[in-house]
């Protein structure tokens, strides 16, 4: 509860440490060197400083863990916390507007609480602690004004506010700004008046070492007077310029964009800038402060080294005269070292001037800053006006730009007050200058010290001011990128000069033929010809500006923050800032200008185009005319031809009274665009000194706003009619649902495609580049070589045991079974390289359809090497040999009276099966039908079902042949499969080896057909590379589409292809006793939906190999196997 | 948590609040909000963890009755008492305090009508809540230009207020109150 007393001391502890020389009176200041003080109490503001920054540090951290958000989350706390803080503002504003009378921005935002608040707060006894709210409503209180603070500070950005602080000065003091002294006559003003010279007590040589000291004191201020009367006159004309310029034109854009701006630049920037660096300000004011010093000094040294005083007498002079004299001295007469005096005086009042001087050259560069003002403030106007981008709510042009002169005014005013503070202190400087001899040695102690004292605290403040950019340096920047900018705006206009010259010449053009078409007569040709004419394209156009504008932008320069004042002259624009500027330029044009200039381009580069395609039009017309004249008869012809060339003179004339719409707006596009070119170009450069927040501040979030409100509008707009859209057509939809309203007309067009075979069985293996070998190793051909007989070691051994038995004497014979391609042919190659190899073999097929008895004796005995009568049983029996025959299934055909042939078979076979071991070969269907019709599995000792392989069968089968390929294998793992099912199946199954569902699925998919399996084998072969064969994952087809839509007829087709290996037509037609059209229509279709093949040996038709599972999925789908 | 991880966090503590002070000049958002945020944040974290600091109240009184001394020394060394305006200062003090009595006496009866409290209650609740801190708003304008933070300065010290320097200061910006044009009050 006490500290507050404690804060009291201590402020006026460290005020009083702080304001020594208040203090320091009388005698005081002979026991405290104030200048030891001040190094010390340096120190103490350093430590205070950084402990104050730990503790701050410490407690609001601190505070911040305290706050219990819990607390805070409650309405009634939010609520009384934006209440209170919205009083707070509001009473702020109070304050400010009607009591303090500043600015109220952003000044109405700093209300921070913090700590006080927060020990205040806990310091209130707990009798009058608000119950269960208090902290939760400080609180709040305390982050909005700590937000509110922050947005304060953001919003204010305005960064030029750093200038010297003004000297406060009375109204009347205004007017009493120095007029021009008279040299001679000291007494012109009222505030120099001096004290009459000293009575001749004092040395004749101190009077004139006086006079002549006050005559270059007056001297030195009259040159800085001169100055700044020499600004002042630049500026004055500046302003009436500015006046001119800020005429009002507010309406609309000034007339002409770049004249208007060169002519304002030219005026308000060149001509006064040129008059500045003639001026050579810095240059002049340093050569007088040093020349001023250097004839004091030379003054001093002028004076004799001692002389001798009537003291009394002296101070009694100075007593007259106004000044108190200081010390107590008694002697009367005395001798004083003059010189020394003098010199140690001069010295001190030297080093004051040193900071003088510093406060001129600051003053009079923040009066030349002000040069830069009025054009950025006129540019900034033109440029606004032309982009149309005035920002709604500004003050007007003429108050903004009356503010522009009050500013420069201030300043102005700034600097004359300066120079009549300068005048007051060269006033007392004088008399204590005149009193020297009187005065006693204090008074010089006094004197040094206060001087070490104030050059400090001087230093420090000017700090900030000098690391200012120089008035040159803004000036230069400015000029050049003023001339930079007028520069882009001449290529800008030399491109749009361009493109009406271009134009220019089209319309030359068509006037020219307009002129020859008008001179023709009817009979002959007219003379129209197609000049070409060379229009360049947009794209080469915008090149050539980039390029330009790559060439301009070195010029510019960002501000540097020079510190150093060098010659004039030398650009000291570091490389980096001038690199950024140039990118800055080319890159806000890119984002800014190109679109609107490529528009123009565009439109330009349309309208050619279409006047050339005019022309063409009118010679094509012209043309016509004449042709057609040529063709009739003579008076006809001249009508027409006449006609033509009139009809073609009137549309190239109504083409020539067009004028083009992009040139009429074609310079203003580009000045508005080159205009917003620049706002933004500046903006990008300032963003540097602003700092990105207030970059947004400034301009992202006046933009974000206005796009933000164009898409909510857009999308606003978008959302309503498709609601209102859907809604409607789903009220049509219930009305047609309940039938109130016929649903409107027509299906809608849809293609309906017929399910072909899935492509996994259709690949063309022809259109893949495999490798031979690879090609070689899986054709679909029966094998020779037993290395690739697999699994069929059972059957072997069947067939050797057949063979033992027939040797033996036994009646033996062998049936082969099974599908096409399952190996049949395979098998019986290996058995004669096998079993069969030492024995006399007969092989043969039956390549054609055989009914008859007859046929089928001709055909076994050409092949055995007899004739057909009974010597063919004798042949037969004559000796032991192997007869094998394959295509069984072409021994019959389905038809009453058409199984002689197979009949005549079995008798043959059962007759000489003793002496001829017979292996015949017949499809499984076949088999099926046969064996039902006639029995012929009871016609043999042995049945061999090759059957269909099993999986490993296959898989075995497959890599045998893949092996000796010498690639590797790769199976890419397959795709994620769909489907409630088979996603259990996977979860369940846990994860498998790819190669192992590939050959699970290949098998599924050939239905353990060796020929199929290899032919899908190959149409997944992926890529070749580096050795390693990719193989793509197999997915199981589905057959149900194209199952789906066979009909039965096709069905029973199919069946009794299947059951004939191959059927022609006139057969199908015998099958089904049907007319051959009809056998035809059915087998066409089948051929057409690409299940049947033509028998490429023979002739007649084939299921194809690819279809055979399908067909056998379909069949028993049909119960038909 | 030992000796040496209270140092390593309270190092940690003030490097970053170091770099919130350089940031805070960048970015224009109070160093001192930062660190409130950075309170906030820690508090989430540590009832996260399960860490808690005990006696938060006390700690916070010493912490700010030292940091609130500092600062008043630090700013009082840094102002320059010139004699030409020690005449003037009764007078913004006096306005400042009417502000502040205004605004904590509004906010005592906004206080006394929401929660139902005796006026003394209020207003001594009030109080706290209508002053300025020092301590946010001296390091908070350093972003300002020079002449607005001595403003500031000044006024969250109460003790001197330059509203003198800056009426007329800006009454001189102002068209309004300039009586004379430029060049007739030059010549």
């Amino acid at each position: 509860m006490f500290h507050l007393p404690t804060l009291l001391l201590v402020l006026i502890f460290g005020l009083l440490m702080n304001n020594p020389q208040l203090v320091a009176r009388k005698r005081l200041a002979d026991f405290l060197s104030l200048q030891n003080l001040s190094r010390d109490i340096r120190f103490l503001h350093l430590i205070t400083a950084e402990s104050a920054f730990l503790m701050r540090t410490f407690f609001f951290t601190l505070f911040g863990y305290a706050i219990d958000l819990r607390a805070v989350a409650n309405g009634t706390v939010v609520l009384l916390g934006v209440f209170i803080t919205a009083i707070l503002l509001a009473a702020r504003y109070l304050y400010l507007r009607f009591m303090a009378r500043t600015p109220l921005f952003p000044e109405i935002f700093m209300t921070p609480k913090g700590l006080i608040t927060i020990l205040l707060f806990y310091s209130i006894p707990a009798q009058y602690l608000i119950p269960v709210y208090g902290s939760g409503i400080m609180f709040v209180v305390i982050l909005l004004a700590g937000l509110l603070m922050a947005v304060g500070l953001l919003l204010n950005t305005d960064c030029r506010e750093i200038r010297l602080e003004h000297p406060p000065f009375e109204e009347t003091e205004r007017l009493t700004i120095p007029a021009p002294v008279p040299a001679g006559n000291p007494s012109a003003h009222p505030e120099r008046e001096i004290p009459e010279r000293l009575p001749g007590e004092f040395p004749e040589n101190w009077n004139q070492f006086v006079d002549r000291f006050e005559a270059l004191e007056r001297h030195l201020l009259d040159e800085l007077e001169l100055c700044l009367r020499e600004v002042k006159a630049i500026l004055d004309q500046q302003m009436e310029v500015l006046t001119d310029h800020a005429s009002p034109r507010e309406g609309g854009a000034p007339a002409d964009y770049p004249s208007t701006r060169e002519a304002a630049a030219a005026n308000i920037l060149f001509r006064p800038a040129e008059q500045f660096f003639h001026l050579q300000l810095d240059r002049r004011l340093r050569m007088a402060f040093e020349l001023h010093r250097r004839s004091c000094l030379g003054l001093v040294s002028e004076l004799p080294a001692t002389v001798e005083t009537d003291q009394l007498a002296l101070r009694k002079a100075a007593a007259q005269s106004g000044i108190e004299p200081r010390g107590t001295r008694r002697t009367r007469k005395r001798m004083i070292r003059l010189r020394a005096m003098a010199s140690s005086t001069m010295r001190s009042i030297l080093r004051k001037d040193r900071k003088t001087e510093q406060d001129c050259l600051d003053t009079f560069d923040d009066l030349a800053r002000q040069f830069v003002e009025p054009w950025e403030y006129v540019r900034g106007n033109l440029d606004r006006l032309r982009g149309e981008r005035k920002v709604s709510g500004a003050p007007s042009f003429a108050q903004e730009a009356a503010r522009v002169r009050h500013r420069i005014q201030d300043h102005l005013l700034a600097a004359a007050s300066r120079l009549i503070r300068m005048q007051a202190r060269q006033a007392r400087r004088l008399r204590s200058v005149r009193n020297l001899p009187a005065a006693g040695p204090l008074r010089r102690r006094r004197l040094a010290a206060g001087v070490t004292w104030d050059i400090q605290a001087i230093e420090k403040e000017r700090a900030t001011v000098r690391r200012l950019p120089t008035p040159e340096d803004i000036l230069r920047s400015e000029i050049r990128t003023t001339r930079t900018e007028a520069g882009v705006l001449g290529v800008l206009r030399t491109l749009v000069d361009g493109l009406k010259f271009e134009d220019t010449a089209l319309r030359a053009e068509v006037s020219g033929i307009v002129r020859s078409l008008a001179s023709f007569s009817p009979p002959g040709k007219p003379d129209v010809a197609l000049k070409t004419i060379e229009t360049a394209p947009p794209s080469a156009r915008l090149e050539w500006l980039e390029q330009e504008l790559a060439n301009l932008a070195p010029g510019m320069t960002g501000l540097s923050r020079n510190r150093n004042r060098g010659k004039p002259g030398v650009d000291r624009t570091p490389t980096s800032q001038r690199k950024e500027a140039e990118q800055a330029l080319l890159a806000t044009f890119r984002r800014v200008c190109r679109p609107a200039i490529t528009s123009t381009l565009n439109d330009s580069s349309e309208w050619f185009r279409a006047t050339l395609l005019e022309i063409e039009r009118a010679v094509e017309v012209v043309a016509y005319g004449v042709a057609s004249g040529e063709d009739m008869n003579a008076e006809d012809g001249v009508s027409v031809t006449a006609e033509a060339v009139r009809n073609a003179t009137t549309l190239l004339e109504l083409r020539l009274a067009d004028t083009p719409p992009w040139l009429a707006t074609a310079e203003d596009h580009t000045d508005r665009a080159a205009a917003t070119l620049f706002l933004e170009h500046r903006l990008v450069l300032q963003l540097r000194n602003l700092g990105f927040l207030s970059y947004l501040a400034r301009q992202g979030v006046r933009v974000a706003l206005s796009t933000s409100t164009r898409l909510a509008k857009d999308w606003g707009k978008l959302v309503l009619r498709s609601s209102v859209s859907s809604f409607e057509k789903g009220f049509q939809r219930f009305l047609v649902a309940i039938g109130w309203r016929a649903a409107p007309g027509g299906e809608r067009l849809t293609v309906v495609v017929r399910p072909f075979l899935p492509k996994e069985f259709t690949e063309d293996l022809a259109a893949k580049s495999l490798p031979i070998l690879y090609m070689r190793l899986f054709r679909p051909e029966p094998i020779q070589d037993p290395r690739f007989q697999v699994g069929r070691d059972a059957e072997m051994e069947v067939v050797a045991d057949a063979r033992a038995l027939w040797e033996s004497g036994r009646p033996v014979s062998l049936l082969l079974v099974g599908q096409r391609g399952s190996g049949k042919t395979s098998l019986i190659n290996c058995l004669i390289k096998s079993v069969f190899s030492d024995i006399e073999i007969v092989r043969g097929e039956f390549r054609d359809r055989l009914t008859s008895e007859q046929s089928l004796r001709e055909i076994v005995a050409g092949l055995v090497g007899t004739t057909p009568g009974t010597e063919l049983e004798a042949h037969l029996l004559s000796a032991p040999r192997v007869v094998i025959i394959e295509e069984l299934e072409r021994a019959f055909l389905r038809q009453i009276g058409h199984f002689e042939a197979i009949r005549a078979l079995q008798q043959l076979l059962s007759a000489t099966c003793r002496r001829t071991l017979w292996v015949l070969a017949v499809n499984q269907s076949a088999f099926e039908l046969l064996d039902a019709s006639v029995a012929l599995g009871q016609s043999f000792s042995h049945r061999i079902n090759a059957g269909v392989a099993d999986q490993s069968l296959l898989r075995q089968a497959i890599l045998i042949r893949h092996h000796l390929s010498g690639f590797r294998l790769e199976i890419e793992p397959p795709d994620e499969q769909r489907g409630l099912f088979r996603r259990m199946h996977r979860r369940l199954m846990a994860e498998q080896d790819p190669e192992q569902i590939f050959f699970s699925n290949l098998w599924r998919a050939s239905g353990g057909n060796f020929r199929t399996a290899f032919d899908i084998w190959l149409g997944q072969t992926g890529s070749f590379s580096d050795g390693i064969l990719h193989m793509k994952p197999l997915r199981l087809p589905d057959l149900s589409p194209v199952i789906d839509v066979l009909s039965l007829e096709d069905i029973f087709s199919l069946q009794a292809v299947l059951q004939h290996g191959s059927l022609t037509v006139e057969e199908h037609a015998r099958v089904f006793l049907q007319n051959r059209t009809q056998s035809l229509s059915q087998i066409d279709e089948l051929l057409a939906r690409e299940i049947l093949e033509p028998e490429p040996t023979r002739p007649g038709y084939r299921v194809r190999p690819e279809a055979m599972r399908l067909v056998g999925e379909a069949l028993y789908r049909r119960n038909l196997r | 948590m030992g000796a040496y991880t209270i140092l390593i966090f309270l190092s940690g503590l003030v490097i970053l609040s170091y770099l919130f002070d350089v940031w805070a000049r960048r970015i224009r958002i109070p160093s001192v909000l930062l660190l409130l945020f950075l309170g906030i944040c820690l508090r989430v974290v540590s009832d996260r963890l399960g860490y808690s600091i005990q006696n938060t109240r006390v700690l916070l009184e010493i912490c700010g009755t030292l940091g609130l001394i500092l600062i008043v020394l630090e700013a009082s060394l840094e102002l320059r008492l010139v004699p030409e305006k020690l005449s003037l200062i009764g007078r913004s003090f006096s306005a400042a305090l009417l502000l502040l009595v205004a605004s904590s006496t509004v906010i005592a009866l906004l206080l006394q009508r929401a929660l139902s409290l005796p006026f003394t209650a209020a207003l001594v609740n009030a109080i706290p809540l209508a002053v300025i801190s020092s301590a946010v708003a001296i390091p908070g304008s350093m972003g300002l230009a020079p002449i607005k933070r001595e403003f500031i300065v000044y006024e969250s010290t109460r003790k001197q207020n330059s509203s003198w320097s800056w009426r007329h200061w800006f009454s001189s910006m102002r068209p309004g109150k300039c009586s004379t044009s430029p060049r007739s009050c030059w010549s």
